[in-house]
């Protein structure tokens, strides 16, 4: 009787903190469909909650918009040939008819999130869960994770937040390559390209990039330069 | 003397300044407030000439807002072209702002008689602020000055989508956007995901007569050109170059800024690259003030505001003066009088066959493989003279689905002319190739090209400039009775297409009969056939086939008629949206023999 008054205070507490942090659990199941015109990874309708994740293969993007154009089916992601969509049995017997092979698939394995990681332990324990680091800051990390990493890092004792108001912002880097085609290089790492000027050195690269790009930039060999932040970042 | 005093100051006021001064404030930047409200006011002074419009609204619900100037606001007039100018798909690029505004402002208050008479050709589009949310988070103290994308709630944490990153075209190439939310090159989910892409896509769409359109950006001073998602040379390079290096030339002129042409990466999904492709209609990225710096080049003082805004007038002003003003111009038929387009597909074929063009010819007509011929291009020159004008000539296979230049044509000269007002006829020595065309035929098809700074062509596709002609003629004998014609296509486009062929068989004389059988359908039914429901033969792109053409010559023709037999052709790409058909024809004529045909039993 006393364990049965006493529960609901603890999850009305429990509801009240994680609120409080911004951290609302439901984000990390990652299960349900998106709304088609808000989100597109995140929330959901009542009306599509009955339907599934699923993937077919497309040839091209083309191909892509024709399916959302003539199926009325909207692509939640398009990645390499494979198109992800929520839907149910009749949108997939409706895809079937032009040849088709619906795929189910878990979202949670698919779609990831951004999040706050505070600092424990070290960094490689992080990497372990399978979540790419995109900044390294003095008392947290901003990591990318499927619901799943996101999941297992919790079970790791790792305390996870919401990003927030607090959006992450790339950090300013300066690299210099000999040679013009390295600029494409460098841009192909996903650095926003502010300006890149010839220089005596070679071509002076100026752009703004996330630590995941810069980690891959100097494993390619490229030395990379952070520079201080612009005026109106707070990290 | 007076004469000479026009001269010199035609002389120094090419590529200088415009003198009219801004009644818009321009020491400052705007406020994405202000900014609406001196884009309202000025529609509301000039009411007969100018409106505003909207395209659709943000991802946030912000209407996306452009003002329409032309002789008539109020009505979508199909006679006239269309010129876009657009500015901030990049939040932070305020500049991009400033300048379509100023523009809007300058061609509303100008007085110059030549800029008026093309402007009454032309309906121009401007649209400042392609990306209202992302602007307004620039502005806002709580939001971030070097915010580049609009604000579309990613779902995952993350906000924006980078919208010269979205569009439909070769969208998704990591070499050039990142398919991660939180980089600032984030191309979005799906091609043309964002409202305000979409919208911007539709628009131009929704264009009779679309002839240019450029992409105001910041910074690194360039003025680039197709493509951008590739180091590779676009459909049409010759032509794009020309114009881009006649744009720097007037950019520079101005301040003595040194703009470039490339920034030396590469952009995949974005603007130019969709709107060259779709619709080979100009179509530029100028990358204003200034030439270097970091983040802060996306915010320079207010003091570059104006200079920015005076040197890159000139390069706009010359682009409504190629599409509303034709000069020079080369028949595409003998009836021609120079508009543009020359032809429309009319459903079920062109107007007018436009690749019969009487002002291109040779000497000898015959063209014997290793032989020496004169080509003779006729330009008309309807005003004043055009010294240092540009004429070049090229041939390839015949096929339907030409554009001049196109990758596969051969260059055959090119010659820099003075042209008086009236008709030139420039001469090229051609050595027609040894051997035959694909036909096993001693026949090719040729194009021209002229081009000056004062009138250059914003296309490759014959019947849409009339700087460009083209001449594919086809002189066959034919005995009474049957006889196989045979026409090829080959798909140019970088996507696959539905080909279309007809005949026009109104011109052909009683008892003349001309067939073009169905081609055997694909041997692999293309899926995105299937979703258009297309029915037709589907070619991948590079893919040439040969469409069979039966020709029944009656027995009661007499020898020596001459009948003219006309294909028309088509090639539907197989993409979303907006389907624009290109192609063109073969003409045939006939000849009837002498010689009497054994009667069949």
């Amino acid at each position: 009787m006393s364990h049965r008054a006493v529960r609901p205070s603890v999850l009305f507490h429990t509801l009240c903190l994680l609120l409080a942090c911004g951290l609302w659990p439901q984000p990390f199941l990652g299960q349900e469909p998106p709304s088609p015109t808000n989100t597109t990874q995140k929330s959901q309708s009542a009306s599509e909650k009955v339907q599934s994740f699923f993937r077919i293969d497309v040839e091209d993007p083309i191909e892509a918009g024709l399916v959302e154009q003539q199926l009325k089916i909207r692509p939640v992601l398009i990645r390499d040939r494979s198109l992800y969509y929520y839907g149910n049995e009749e949108t997939n017997e409706q895809l079937r008819k032009y040849g088709y092979e619906p795929m189910r698939m878990n979202p949670e394995d698919i779609l990831t999130r951004v999040v706050r990681v505070i600092h424990k332990g070290d960094e490689q324990d992080l990497s372990k869960a399978g979540v790419t680091i995109l900044l390294r800051e003095h008392e947290y990390w901003i990591v990318r994770g499927t619901s799943t990493q996101l999941r297992l890092l919790g079970r790791l004792g790792y305390q996870v937040e919401e990003l927030g108001r607090r959006e992450p912002r790339p950090r300013q880097v300066r690299i210099v390559v000999s040679r013009r085609e390295q600029v494409a290089e460098v841009g192909a790492h996903r650095v926003d390209i502010y300006s890149a000027a010839k220089s005596e050195r070679g071509y002076l690269i100026l752009g703004g990039a996330f630590d995941d790009s810069i980690d891959e930039l100097r494993a390619a060999g490229f030395r990379v330069e952070i520079l201080p932040d612009p005026p109106g970042v707070k990290r | 003397m007076k004469k000479l005093l026009v001269l010199i100051s035609i002389v120094l006021g090419l590529g200088a300044a415009p003198t009219i001064r801004a009644q818009i404030d321009f020491t400052q930047y705007h406020t994405p407030t202000s900014l609406t409200n001196d884009l309202t006011s000025l529609a509301a002074s000039h009411a007969a000439a100018s409106q505003l419009f909207t395209i659709g609204t943000s991802v946030q619900g912000r209407q996306i807002q452009g003002i329409k100037i032309s002789t008539n606001p109020a009505v979508d007039d199909p006679t006239k072209g269309d010129v876009i100018f657009v500015g901030l798909h990049h939040a932070r690029e305020w500049l991009a702002a400033e300048m379509p505004l100023r523009l809007a402002e300058y061609l509303l208050t100008n007085t110059d008689p030549k800029l008026q008479a093309c402007m009454n050709n032309l309906q121009i589009w401007i649209i400042p602020v392609l990306n209202p949310d992302g602007y307004a988070y620039t502005a806002d103290p709580n939001g971030y000055r070097y915010w580049r994308k609009n604000r579309r709630d990613n779902g995952d944490g993350t906000f924006g989508v980078d919208l010269n990153r979205n569009y439909g075209f070769e969208w998704g190439l990591n070499s050039g956007s990142s398919p991660n939310t939180n980089d600032d090159t984030y191309r979005g989910p799906s091609p043309f995901s964002e409202p305000e892409v979409a919208a911007f896509r539709d628009f131009i769409a929704a264009r009779h007569n679309p002839k240019a359109m450029l992409t105001y950006h910041t910074f690194t001073e360039q003025f680039l050109r197709p493509w951008s998602y590739t180091t590779g040379d676009p459909p049409g390079k010759p032509t794009l170059e020309y114009i881009v290096q006649d744009s720097i030339a007037r950019i520079d002129a101005v301040h003595g800024e040194n703009y470039g042409e490339s920034i030396g990466y590469l952009s995949s999904g974005e603007a130019t690259d969709y709107f060259w492709n779709q619709y080979r209609m100009a179509a530029f990225t100028p990358e204003m003030r200034p030439a270097t710096g970091g983040l802060d080049g996306f915010s320079p003082p207010a003091s570059q505001i104006i200079p920015n805004n005076e040197e890159n007038l000139p390069a706009a002003l010359a682009l409504i003066n190629d599409a509303g003003c034709r000069t020079l111009w080369i028949k595409d038929y003998p009836g021609d009088t120079g508009t543009e387009p020359s032809a429309v597909w009319m459903g079920g074929g062109w107007s007018h066959a436009f690749w019969v063009s009487p002002d291109i010819w040779t000497v000898p007509i015959t063209l014997v493989g290793g032989s020496t011929v004169t080509l003779n291009v006729r330009v008309h020159n309807d005003g004043a003279m055009k010294k240092g004008a540009i004429v070049n000539a090229y041939y390839t296979d015949p096929r339907i689905s030409l554009e001049f230049p196109n990758p596969a044509a051969v260059l055959i000269g090119n010659q820099t002319v003075d042209l008086s007002h009236g008709d030139t006829t420039v001469s090229f020595s051609w050595m027609v190739p040894t051997g035959t065309n694909i036909w096993g035929e001693h026949h090719w098809c040729v194009g021209a090209i002229v081009m000056h700074p004062d009138d250059r062509p914003l296309t490759t596709e014959i019947q849409l400039s009339s700087n460009i002609g083209g001449h594919n003629f086809e002189t066959v004998d034919a005995l009474a009775g049957e006889r196989l014609l045979a026409v090829a296509i080959t798909n140019h486009l970088s996507v696959a297409a539905e080909y279309e062929a007809t005949i026009d068989r109104e011109r052909l004389p009683r008892g003349w009969e001309v067939v073009v059988p169905p081609l055997p359908p694909n041997p692999r039914p293309d899926r995105k056939a299937l979703l258009l429901g297309v029915k037709g033969r589907v070619l991948q792109p590079g893919e040439t086939i040969v469409q069979p053409v039966h020709l029944h010559v009656p027995e009661f023709a007499k020898a020596g008629t001459k009948v003219v037999v006309e294909v028309n052709g088509v090639l539907k790409p197989l993409v979303p949206g907006k389907r624009v058909p290109v192609g063109n024809g073969y003409t045939f004529e006939i000849h009837v023999q002498e010689c009497k045909p054994a009667k069949s039993q």
